[in-house]
C-alpha cells in the first residue's frame, strides 16, 4: 500500500519535472487536434443556434373564406362584396381577387353592389352604409354611414330614370338624383291597412327561452324590410321584401302603393327577364313571373324547398336562382319551371352553405357568392362540380 | 506548476481513498447489517409508490399561456369530451334500419358511462338535437329523429331530411353520410379522493371498452357470481363484456351495481365464472371509434403496463451479456443484484417524499439499474482482475476499491449533474423526472461504491472464471487491441479526424432540420397506428371538427351588462375570427361572434345579407342566443370569451406560425378594456410546452457541458484532457440531433432530457478511460499511444460491454406503445452506444496530437509527410 502511495508520487513529480518539456510544444504542434477541436465547437455552435421558422403562406382571407353577399360585374371587372366590409375585384372570374382599397373602412358588412356605368360602382351594407367608386371598384369612398340608427341596407336598384334606390332593414329607404353623391332618406308606410294579424302563435320558437328572441325580429312597428327592386314594362317601380310585401310606384318612387299579397312569406328579390316579364323569388322555393306588369302573377314550378337569396338572367333568357344549400336552380322556359342545376350530392336539404348572389360567366359557368365566398360552377352537360364542403 | 498541485492533491485524495476503504472493510460486518435493513426497509416502502398520471404535471405551469388556462379552468374546462363514431362499412349511406339500430344503442350505452353529463349528450337520437324549418310563420323545431321511430323507410326518409336542415353535416353526421356521432362530457370524479377517481375511471374506460366490443367482438362474456355476496346471490350475474381476460380475470375487479343503484360492489374476478356465447349484436358492417381524453387514459395506462414487462426483458438480457462477459455466476448475480438495489431503495424513496410514478419517471428505474450495471460491471471486472493477480477477495476488493473510488464518483456526479440540469425545463412532470434520476443516481454511490465491495469480500471467484480471465487474448482479439490503440497515433488519428469532420459536416446540415414539437395530428403519446390515433384520424377526416384545438380568450371585465352585447368586444372577436380564418395552417373557427350572427340571421328568415353583428346593443341582443354561457364559448355575462381555433394539426412548426399571427393581431387591435389572452386547448398547453422546451435548451446545454468540463478539469487538471472527453460528447450531440431531424423526431418534452442524460452517462467512459490514460502518461517513458492501449485493456472492455448493455437495456423501450417512451429509447440507446465508439475513437486521436512527447514527435510529422 505503501509503496503504490509512494510510486504514484513518484509519478507525479516525475509529470512535474517533465512539465516544462511539454508547454514548450504550443498548440502549433497539435494543430490538426486544435482544427478538430474548433470543427466541433463550431459545428456545435450552428447546430444549435436558433433554428428558423419555416416559411408559411402570407395571413391572407381567401376569396372562399369570408362572407360574399353581392356581385356586379362591368365589362371584365367583377366586384364582390360582403363580410366586414370587404371588396374583391377581379377581371377574371378565376382570379386572382384582390381586396380594393375602401376609404374609411367602417367593417359594417357590405349586402349588394351596382355599376351604374363601367367606371361608376355602388356599394351597401350595414349601418346604412353606402360606397362609391369611379375607377371600375379599385377603390371605394363612403358617401353614407348612420351608425346611430345601426340598421342594414340590403340592396340598391336603379339608376330609374336618373334617380337611384338604396333600400334595406325595417323599411329604411335612401334616393340619390347625383348619380349616388349625396342620398336622402324617404319615409315609406310598409303597413298595409288590410294586413292579416301575424300568426305569431304558430311560431313554435326554439329559441323560445330567449326574452329577446321575437321581440327584436320582424315587429319594428310594422316596417317590413325591402329586399329588392326592379322596373316593369310600364315603366312603374316595384319593391319587394318581408312577408309577402309588394309595393307599386308609378311616379319613379316618389309614392308607395301596396300591391294585393300574393304570398305570405318574403321574396328576397326581383329581376327584370329578357320578355318584358319580371320575376320575383323568395322563401321556401317560392318564385312567381308576371307577363302584365304585376297585375297577374304566376308561380314557377320549382323542386326545391329551400329559401331563394339571388338570381340572374343570360341575354338568351335562362335564369338562375341561388340560394340555401348551395342550391343553384336553372330555367330555361322563361321562369315557369326550374331544375335543380348544381348542388352538392351529399349536402342534404338545409345544410349549412347557402348562396347570395350570382352571375352568369361565358361557356356555362357561374360566378356565385355566400357564405363560402366566391366561386366558379361549371354547369357542363348538366353536372356540377361540388363546390364546397365536398370530400372526395 | 499545475502539475504540483496535482501531485499534492494525488497525495491527500489518495490518503482520504485509502482511509476510506480501510474503514470499509473494517467495518464491513456492521455495515452489512445496516444495508439489509435499510434494503428491507425501502422495500416495504416500494410498495406503497402510487401510479400518478396527473394532467396538471405535463405542462408548464409558470407559462403566461398556462396561467391563463388555470385561471379559466372553470368556467372552459370542456376538456373532458367523448366523442363515439358509428361507421357504417356496408353499402349506400347511414339511413339504413341495421345502422339506425345500432346507433341508438350506442346512444343508450353512452348514457349508461357513470359521470356522464346527461343533459349534454348529443347524437341524432338525443332530444336535444333538433331541425329547425324556417317557414313563412317563424320556426318549426323538432327533434331530428322522430320519438317512435322503428326504422320505416317513410321514417329513414324523414330523419335524412331532417339531418340536412338540423345543420348537424359536419358535426353529428359525417360529411359523407357513412357515419355519426356521439357526443357527451364526462364530469370530473372526486378527485379528492384518488381510490373512489381510480375506481370511477376503470368503471368508465370498462363501459368505453363494452360499447366498442358489442359492434366489433364476435364474442359476449356473461359473468355469474359463484357464491352469495350481499347484496348478490351466487348465479347473479354482475356484468356482460366484450373481452375477457383469460387468466388474468383472478386479478381484475368487477363493478356490480346494485339493483338499489347504491354504490357499486367491487367482486373480484376469482368470485365469478365466465360463459361464452355469440354476441348477437355483432355488426361486421358497423366500426366503432372512440376519441376522448378518458379514452386516452385509458391507452396511456395501458401502454405504461407493457413497460414492466421490457424491464424483464432487460434483466434477462443484461445476465446474459454479464455471465458472457465474466464467466462467473456468482459475479453476474451479484453485479445485476446491487445494480437493482438502488432502485429498490429510489422506488422506497418516492412515497416518502410524496411523489408517484408517471409515464415519464417510470423510465428512470431502467435507467438506474443499467447504470448501475455500467459501474457494477467496472467494480467487479477490476476486483477479477485483483483476484486473477493473486490477491485474496478481501485485499482484492479493498484495491478494487481504492483504483475505482474517484473515476467512479465523479462519473456518478456527473451523472447527477446530467439529470439535474433537466430540471431547467419549467415542467414538473420533467422536474420530478430530474429528482428522481438525480435521488437514484446519488444512491448509488452508496449501493455501488460500498455495498458492491463489501458484498465482493464474501465471493469465491470460480475456477472456470478464473481460468477464462486468465487465458491469453486470442490472436484475433490481439488484433482488435492493435487496432484500436491506432487510433492514438498520429497518422492514423489524422484519418479518424477527417472521418469526423464528413460526419460533423453532415450531421450539423441535417440537424438543421430539427424541429421543436410534435408533429402530425392525434395523441402524440401514442402511436400514429395506435387504434386511437386511427380513431382520430377517422373522425377528423369525415367531420368538419377537429381535435386539435386552441381556444384564446377574451377578456372584457369592466363594462357595464353583458360584454357580448357592447360591439366594440364582439366586432374585436368577429375581425379576429375572420383574421385567423386566414392563417394558413388553420380548420375553422368558431366565436360568439360567428355563431350570434348566424342567430340573428335566422331570425332574418336565414338570409345571408343579415349574417352581421349590429353596432346597437338593442338590436344585438337578437343575437344573445350565441352568448348563453352553456354552449361553452363564454362565462356569465361575457366577462370573458373564448374563440376556438381549430388546427389542421400540430405540427411544432404550424402551431408556433400560427400564435406568431395571433401575437400580431393583439398587437395591431388594441382595444380598451378588451384583453386576448392565448391560449387553453390541446394546441394551447403544446404551445406553451414548445415555447419552455425552446427557451430551455441552449440553457441546457450550456449548463451540462459547462458542467462538465468544470468537473473534468477539478478531476484531470489539464485543459487538454478536458477537451479530449468533452469534444467526442458534443459531436455526439449534433449526430443525435441529426437522427431526430432524419426520424422526424420533434425536441419535445420527451426527448429534450435525452441529450442531457446521453452526455452525461457517456462522460462516464471518458472518465474512466482518461483517469487511467492520465495514471499511465505519468511515466515519462509512456507514449500517449500505449497509455491508451493499457486504460483499454485495464477498462476499455468494460466500458464496451457496459455501452452494449445499456443500449440495449434502454433499446427496449422502443417496443413501448407509448410514442415518447420509444423515442426516448432509440435516442438513449443511439446516444450511449455513440459516445463509447466517441470515447475509443475520437478521444485517442485527440490525445494523440494535444499529448504528443515532443522529442520523439518531429521525425513521426516527417514520416507522415514522407509517406504521403
Amino acid at each position: 500500500m505503501a509503496k503504490t502511495a509512494a510510486s504514484m508520487l513518484q509519478d507525479a513529480s516525475s509529470a512535474h519535472v517533465r512539465a516544462p518539456a511539454a508547454a514548450q510544444s504550443p498548440a502549433l504542434a497539435s494543430w490538426p487536434a486544435v482544427v478538430m477541436v474548433a470543427a466541433v465547437l463550431g459545428a456545435a455552435l450552428y447546430a444549435f443556434s436558433p433554428r428558423p421558422l419555416l416559411s408559411f403562406p402570407v395571413t391572407a382571407i381567401g376569396p372562399d373564406q369570408l362572407l360574399i353577399d353581392g356581385l356586379a360585374r362591368s365589362g371584365s371587372r367583377l366586384a364582390a362584396v360582403g363580410e366586414q366590409g370587404e371588396i374583391l375585384i377581379a377581371d377574371n372570374a378565376k382570379g386572382p381577387w384582390r381586396m380594393a382599397k375602401v376609404e374609411p373602412q367602417r367593417g359594417s358588412t357590405l349586402t349588394q353592389v351596382l355599376f351604374v356605368d363601367d367606371q361608376l360602382a355602388l356599394a351597401v351594407g350595414h349601418d346604412s352604409w353606402i360606397l362609391r367608386s369611379t375607377d371600375a371598384g379599385a377603390s371605394w369612398h363612403e358617401v353614407n354611414f348612420n351608425p346611430e340608427l345601426s340598421e342594414p341596407l340590403l340592396g340598391i336598384a336603379g339608376p330609374y330614370d336618373g334617380k337611384l334606390f338604396a333600400f334595406g332593414g325595417f323599411g329604411q329607404m335612401l334616393v340619390s338624383t347625383d348619380r349616388g353623391q349625396t342620398w336622402q332618406p324617404q319615409k315609406i308606410d310598409t303597413a298595409a291597412p288590410s294586413e292579416a294579424p301575424k300568426p305569431a302563435a304558430a311560431n313554435a320558437d326554439p329559441f323560445a327561452s330567449d326574452p329577446f328572441g321575437a321581440g327584436a325580429t320582424a315587429d319594428s312597428g310594422g316596417d317590413r324590410h325591402f329586399n329588392g327592386m326592379v322596373q316593369l314594362s310600364d315603366g312603374a317601380l316595384l319593391l319587394v321584401g318581408e312577408k309577402g310585401l309588394m309595393m307599386k310606384s308609378v311616379d319613379h318612387g316618389e309614392h308607395w302603393t301596396m300591391m294585393p299579397p300574393i304570398y305570405n312569406g318574403s321574396f328576397f328579390g326581383a329581376m327584370q327577364l329578357p320578355s318584358n316579364a319580371v320575376m320575383v323569388y323568395g322563401m321556401r322555393g317560392h318564385a312567381f313571373v308576371s307577363h302584365d306588369a304585376g297585375k297577374s302573377w304566376q308561380a314557377s314550378s320549382l323542386p326545391i324547398q329551400g329559401s331563394l337569396f339571388g338570381g340572374t338572367v343570360t341575354t338568351d333568357g335562362t335564369i338562375y336562382l341561388v340560394g340555401d344549400s348551395n342550391t343553384v336552380l336553372v330555367s330555361k322556359d322563361a321562369g315557369a319551371s326550374f331544375s335543380l342545376a348544381a348542388r352538392a350530392d351529399h349536402v342534404a336539404v338545409g345544410a349549412r352553405g347557402g348562396l347570395a348572389a350570382v352571375l352568369p360567366l361565358t361557356g356555362n359557368a357561374l360566378l356565385t357568392a355566400g357564405e363560402s365566398g366566391v366561386g366558379v360552377q361549371n354547369l357542363a352537360a348538366g353536372e356540377t362540380a361540388p363546390r364546397t364542403g365536398a370530400t372526395p | 506548476m499545475s502539475a504540483d498541485r496535482s501531485a499534492g492533491r494525488a497525495r491527500w485524495i489518495d490518503r482520504w481513498v485509502d482511509r476510506c476503504s480501510d474503514v470499509l472493510i473494517g467495518y464491513r460486518r456492521v455495515l452489512r447489517v445496516l444495508f439489509v435493513v435499510a434494503t428491507l426497509g425501502f422495500g416495504y416502502s416500494a410498495t406503497h409508490v402510487q401510479l400518478d398520471p396527473g394532467f396538471l404535471k405535463q405542462i408548464p405551469i409558470q407559462h403566461p399561456y398556462m396561467k391563463t388556462m388555470m385561471e379559466y379552468l372553470k368556467d372552459f374546462s370542456g376538456a373532458n369530451t367523448l366523442l363515439v363514431n358509428l361507421r357504417w362499412k356496408g353499402e349506400g349511406d347511414i339511413y339504413n334500419s341495421e345502422f339506425m339500430g345500432a346507433m341508438q344503442k350506442a346512444t343508450d350505452d353512452v348514457f349508461q358511462i357513470p359521470g356522464i353529463n346527461r343533459t349534454k349528450v348529443s347524437s341524432i337520437f338525443t332530444p336535444n338535437v333538433y331541425y329547425i324549418e324556417i317557414t313563412e310563420e317563424g320556426f318549426n323545431g323538432e327533434p331530428v329523429v322522430p320519438a317512435r321511430f322503428s326504422g320505416t323507410p317513410e321514417e329513414l326518409e324523414r330523419v335524412k331530411h331532417n339531418v340536412g336542415l338540423s345543420g348537424q353535416v359536419g358535426l353529428l353526421v359525417a360529411n359523407d353520410a357513412k357515419a355519426a356521432l356521439i357526443r357527451a362530457d364526462l364530469q370530473e370524479a372526486d378527485s379528492s379522493d384518488p381510490v373512489k377517481a381510480g375506481v370511477f375511471y376503470r368503471r368508465v374506460l370498462g363501459r368505453l371498452g363494452d360499447i366498442r366490443g358489442r359492434f366489433e367482438s364476435h364474442t359476449r362474456y356473461t359473468y355469474r357470481l359463484l357464491a352469495d355476496k350481499p347484496p348478490f346471490k351466487a348465479g347473479d350475474v354482475i356484468a356482460e363484456r366484450y373481452s375477457d381476460e383469460g387468466w388474468l380475470r383472478r386479478f381484475e375487479t368487477f363493478y356490480a351495481i346494485p339493483q338499489d343503484g347504491s354504490d357499486p360492489v367491487a367482486v373480484s374476478g376469482s368470485e365469478v365464472q365466465v360463459d361464452a356465447a355469440p354476441n348477437p349484436d355483432y355488426d361486421a358492417n358497423i366500426e366503432v371509434n372512440i376519441i376522448g381524453f378518458a379514452q386516452l387514459l385509458s391507452d396511456v395506462i395501458n401502454g405504461l403496463l407493457g413497460v414492466f414487462s421490457f424491464f424483464l426483458f432487460a434483466f434477462v438480457i443484461t445476465f446474459a451479456l454479464l455471465f458472457a462477459y465474466s464467466r462467473s455466476i456468482r459475479l453476474t448475480l451479484v453485479a445485476l443484484v446491487v445494480a437493482l438495489l438502488p432502485v429498490v431503495w429510489l422506488i422506497g424513496i418516492l412515497p416518502l417524499i410524496g411523489f408517484g410514478i408517471d409515464p415519464m419517471s417510470i423510465l428512470v428505474p431502467f435507467l438506474i439499474f443499467s447504470i448501475g450495471v455500467s459501474h457494477a460491471v467496472q467494480m467487479t471486472n477490476a476486483w477479477r482482475q485483483e483476484v486473477v493477480a493473486g490477491a485474496d477477495s478481501v485485499e482484492a476488493s479493498r484495491n478494487a476499491f481504492r483504483k475505482l473510488f474517484v473515476p467512479g464518483a465523479v462519473a456518478l456526479l456527473t451523472n447527477a449533474l446530467g439529470f439535474a440540469v433537466i430540471m431547467l425545463i419549467d415542467i414538473p412532470i420533467v422536474h420530478e423526472l430530474g429528482i428522481t434520476a438525480c435521488l437514484g443516481v446519488l444512491l448509488m454511490i452508496i449501493t455501488n461504491k460500498m455495498i458492491l465491495p463489501i458484498w465482493l469480500t464474501l465471493i469465491r471467484l470460480e475456477d472456470s472464471s478464473r481460468a477464462y480471465s486468465k487465458k491469453p487474448d486470442s490472436p484475433r482479439m490481439l488484433a482488435i487491441w492493435q487496432g484500436i490503440a491506432r487510433c492514438a497515433e498520429p497518422k492514423y488519428a489524422l484519418v479518424t479526424f477527417g472521418v469526423a469532420l464528413v460526419l460533423l459536416a453532415g450531421t450539423t446540415w441535417l440537424s438543421r432540420g430539427m424541429v421543436i414539437g410534435d408533429s402530425g395530428t392525434g395523441a402524440p403519446e401514442l402511436r400514429k397506428d395506435s387504434r386511437y390515433n386511427y380513431d382520430n384520424r377517422t373522425i377528423g377526416s369525415s367531420y368538419n371538427i377537429g381535435t386539435d384545438l386552441l381556444s384564446v380568450i377574451v377578456e372584457a371585465k369592466n363594462f357595464e351588462g353583458d360584454s357580448c352585447l357592447q360591439y366594440p368586444v364582439v366586432n374585436l372577436i368577429d375581425r379576429f375570427e375572420l383574421y385567423v380564418r386566414g392563417i394558413d395552417g388553420v380548420r375553422s373557427v368558431t366565436s360568439v361572434a360567428g355563431i350570434g350572427k348566424l342567430v340573428i340571421s335566422a331570425f332574418n328568415e336565414g338570409s345571408p345579407r343579415w349574417r352581421a353583428l349590429p353596432r346597437t346593443e338593442q338590436a344585438l341582443s337578437a343575437g344573445s342566443r350565441a352568448f348563453d354561457p352553456g354552449l361553452g364559448l363564454n362565462n356569465e355575462s361575457c366577462r370573458a370569451i373564448q374563440v376556438l381555433i381549430f388546427m389542421k394539426n400540430h405540427d411544432g412548426a404550424n402551431i408556433a406560425h400560427v400564435v406568431a399571427e395571433i401575437k400580431r393581431f393583439i398587437a395591431d387591435n388594441p382595444t380598451d378594456g378588451v384583453l386576448i389572452r392565448l391560449g387553453n386547448g390541446n394546441v394551447g398547453v403544446m404551445a406553451a410546452t414548445n415555447e419552455a422546451v425552446s427557451a430551455a435548451e441552449a440553457k441546457m446545454l450550456l449548463a451540462i457541458f459547462g458542467a462538465l468540463m468544470l468537473l473534468c478539469f477539478l478531476t484531470f487538471r489539464s485543459w487538454r484532457a478536458v477537451l479530449c472527453v468533452i469534444v467526442p460528447l458534443a459531436m455526439v450531440s449534433i449526430f443525435c440531433n441529426a437522427l431526430m431531424a432524419s426520424l422526424s423526431i420533434g425536441l419535445k418534452v420527451a426527448t429534450l432530457p435525452v441529450i442531457a442524460l446521453g452526455v452525461g452517462v457517456g462522460v462516464d467512459y471518458g472518465i474512466y478511460l482518461f483517469e487511467r490514460i492520465q495514471h499511465h502518461m505519468a511515466d515519462p517513458s509512456v507514449e500517449f499511444r500505449d497509455a491508451f492501449h493499457l486504460a483499454m485493456r485495464e477498462r476499455g472492455t468494460a466500458a464496451v460491454f457496459t455501452a452494449i448493455t445499456m443500449s440495449i437495456a434502454v433499446g427496449t423501450w422502443t417496443l413501448s406503445a407509448l410514442k415518447f417512451q420509444a423515442d426516448m429509447g432509440l435516442l438513449l440507446s443511439f446516444m450511449f452506444l455513440v459516445n463509447m465508439l466517441g470515447a475509443i475513437g475520437l478521444l485517442p486521436a485527440l490525445g494523440a496530437w494535444f499529448f504528443r512527447k515532443p522529442a520523439p514527435v518531429l521525425p513521426r510529422v516527417g514520416q507522415v509527410i514522407g509517406a504521403k
